[in-house]
């Protein structure tokens, strides 16, 4: 049973998920352009890919941005969680044979040490904004049922990739988990708070067009 | 519940109630389809979609600062009380309406600094903007400020000054002036003129001055110009903070056409931020033009222009040390801060930076329509930016006497701050300061 849903979970499954999100990122961008050639045209109008690139680049960038510098821990928490979220599905050795098997050409791979010091990374960083989520005021006050399920997947994701790596008891059971888990994750892309993904390209890239292009000023 | 909500129930305003005496739940849920389905822009969906809910657009917002990191002040705080109870509350109850108004109205500036404090740029002003729209469609609008729109329907200026009162003003002023120097004119309807000078209609209700100021500036300056001697004078626009767009668009309309009308090469504002604002970036575009479609330039270029190209001389430069607030419509609306900067150093001896400053300067808390939605708000207006008192304070402290701000609104936001905290200091126009250091 558990090598079926393994099987799965790494063939189709996988594909499905890649699908899903594939085809729901571009909907959701075709939408968001009808809808901008219908209702927005001052989106077109005004977006420059230099003034969106600055803007980008400078919120991107850990410790550019005046946000970024008046919250160290926070930056450092988000660099590090982006950088492992990011690199580990390509670059982590098992996923690159899964990957190989796939049909996908040979990825470079992170030697072990380093991938396994990402991912305990990333679970602190994790589980540092599982703390703001709950502790900081502010952050609690604006905070969903959603936003906690999101959390929740992705320290399950990293807390099962690590237990199913390091093979420790029960690790076939683990290793499901985190397929399960980041299959989901992948196709809840264009669906869920994770569309900042691409949105972000859209939504800071038009603030940096605004600021940059029609106001003169800087926005960041 | 919360001190935030307490302070919203125990408003009362003669603007709301009235409309929300009319409630009906029907008509309102329409109003919002409308609104979302004909006229929000596709980033609406992609903010709420993709706000991850980070909370670090707090620390930017003067009113979340002032109020002792309140939650209910953030401006993602601010969105999920307002906007989202219109968008996916089930049912909308007057009360549901009367804090989307009270919030949107009067706790938010629409600053626009939090959207840099955003990583991703959600654009917490629109979307209040996109509230407000929805609350003056139901006809839910604080009573002052939509006095002062209905001002702008029936004058075309917001405080009910009837033509051959705006004429009866600037004859005056030039009267005024003439004792100064005998030879100076306020030209009216001088067409081919090179400059249109507009103002906010408070210039010739309270602060006549200023026109005389001007007058004599643009006298020694050596400038072909003109004030308009019909409607479009007045460049302001409360309408635009309303939600009221028609409006916005026929006030804008009015003044770019009696810009047409006397043949003039360019606009110069007066010392006005929200105005400013509304011809620059957003009447401009509800028009359908990509920018203003004969230039416009604010009171802060064209001063660093004559200054700049010495076609006046400073006297003697002031003495008093000063400091400088930034305006937001026109730094983070127009990026004005270095030139407002060099204009105060041609004509003071001490200037000290309040910090932070330039695009990162707090707002004055009047922006934004707030302080025209009058005295029933004042209160939280005044509580809500401690932190601006807390930087005059530390300008104070290393010796700023004056506080310069070229906006109109900014004057009176921070007046009232002034005089609230007790700080002792006097604030000016850069027209102030220019007349009072200036060869004449
Ligand atoms: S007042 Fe300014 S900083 Fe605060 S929420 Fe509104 S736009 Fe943002
Ligand atoms: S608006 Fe931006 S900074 Fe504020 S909570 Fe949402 S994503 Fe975070």
């Amino acid at each position: 049973m558990s090598h079926t849903l393994y099987a799965f979970m790494t063939g189709i499954g996988f594909q499905l998920a890649l699908m899903i999100c594939f085809c729901g990122t571009v909907l959701k961008l075709l939408l968001f352009f009808k809808r901008v050639a219908r209702k927005d045209r001052a989106f077109l109008t005004f977006f420059s890919f230099k003034y969106a690139g600055r803007s980008l680049l400078c919120h991107l960038v850990p410790f550019i941005s005046r946000t970024s510098r008046i919250h160290p821990e926070m930056t450092t928490a988000t660099a590090i969680f982006h950088g492992a979220v990011l690199s580990l599905p390509l670059f982590y050795s098992a996923h690159g044979v899964l990957l190989a098997d796939s049909g996908l050409p040979r990825l470079p791979r992170f030697p072990e040490p380093l991938s396994d010091i990402l991912a305990l990374a990333a679970l602190g960083a994790l589980l540092f904004f599982l703390g703001r989520r709950l502790f900081l005021r502010t952050v609690r006050y604006i905070s969903t049922p959603g936003d906690h399920l999101l959390l929740f997947s992705l320290i399950a994701l990293f807390a099962s990739g690590l237990w199913a790596r390091f093979q420790m008891p029960g690790f076939p059971e683990a290793t499901l988990i985190h397929l399960m888990a980041g299959n989901l994750l992948i196709a809840s892309i264009p669906f869920t708070r994770l569309s900042h993904i691409f949105y972000v390209l859209l939504t800071r890239g038009y603030a940096g067009s605004e600021f940059g292009g029609v106001r003169m000023a800087k926005d960041w | 519940m919360n001190e935030a909500d307490q302070r919203i129930e125990a408003i009362h305003d003669e603007g709301l109630e009235s409309g929300l005496a009319q409630f009906d739940e029907d008509r309102v849920k329409k109003i919002i389809k409308k609104v979302i389905e004909e006229e929000a822009s596709p980033r609406l969906d992609a903010y709420l979609s993709s706000c991850v809910h980070c909370g670090l657009c707090s620390d930017s917002c003067h009113y979340y600062l002032s109020r002792d990191k309140d939650p209910a002040y953030s401006p993602a705080g601010k969105v999920k009380e307002s906007l989202l109870p219109l968008l996916r509350g089930k049912k909308i109850t007057p009360e549901t309406l009367k804090k989307a108004a009270i919030i949107s109205y009067t706790h938010c500036n629409l600053c626009r600094r939090c959207t840099m404090y955003c990583p991703l740029g959600v654009d917490i002003a629109y979307l209040i903007s996109l509230v407000r729209r929805i609350c003056y469609l139901c006809g839910v609008v604080p009573l002052y400020i939509q006095d002062t729109a209905n001002s702008h329907s029936a004058t075309f200026n917001q405080m009910w000054i009837k033509n051959d009162e705006w004429l009866d003003c600037l004859y005056w002023q030039e009267e005024e002036a003439r004792e100064e120097l005998p030879e100076l004119t306020i030209p009216i309807e001088r067409e081919g003129a090179d400059v249109m000078y507009s103002v906010i209609g408070p210039e010739p209700k309270f602060r006549a001055q200023l026109i005389y100021q001007a007058a004599v500036i643009m006298e020694k300056a050596g400038i072909n110009w003109t004030f308009p001697g019909t409607r479009g004078w007045d460049n302001s626009d409360m309408c635009m903070y309303t939600g009221d767009y028609e409006m916005m668009g026929r006030l804008k309309k009015a003044h770019f056409e009696t810009a047409m009308r006397l043949k003039v090469d360019r606009i110069v504002m007066g010392e006005c931020g929200h105005a400013f604002r509304s011809v620059f970036d957003t009447g401009n575009r509800y028009l359908g033009w990509k920018t203003p479609p004969i230039p416009v330039v604010h009171a802060v270029e064209f001063y660093h222009e004559i200054l700049t190209q010495e076609r006046i001389t400073i006297k003697k430069k002031l003495a008093t040390p000063v400091t400088f607030h930034d305006p937001c419509n026109i730094v983070r609306g127009r990026g004005l801060h270095e030139m407002a900067r060099e204009v105060v150093g041609i004509c003071c001896d001490t200037f000290i930076e309040m910090e932070p400053n330039r695009e990162h300067n707090y707002c004055c808390g009047a922006g934004g329509g707030v302080i025209n939605c009058g005295p029933p708000f004042k209160n939280e207006r005044v509580l809500g930016n401690r932190v601006k008192a807390e930087q005059l304070l530390a300008a104070k402290a290393k010796g700023a006497e004056i506080v310069v701000t070229p906006c109109h609104n900014c004057h009176g936001g921070l007046e009232d701050i002034i005089h609230h905290y007790g700080i002792d200091m006097e604030i000016k126009f850069l027209s102030d300061i220019i007349y009072e250091t200036m060869e004449i």
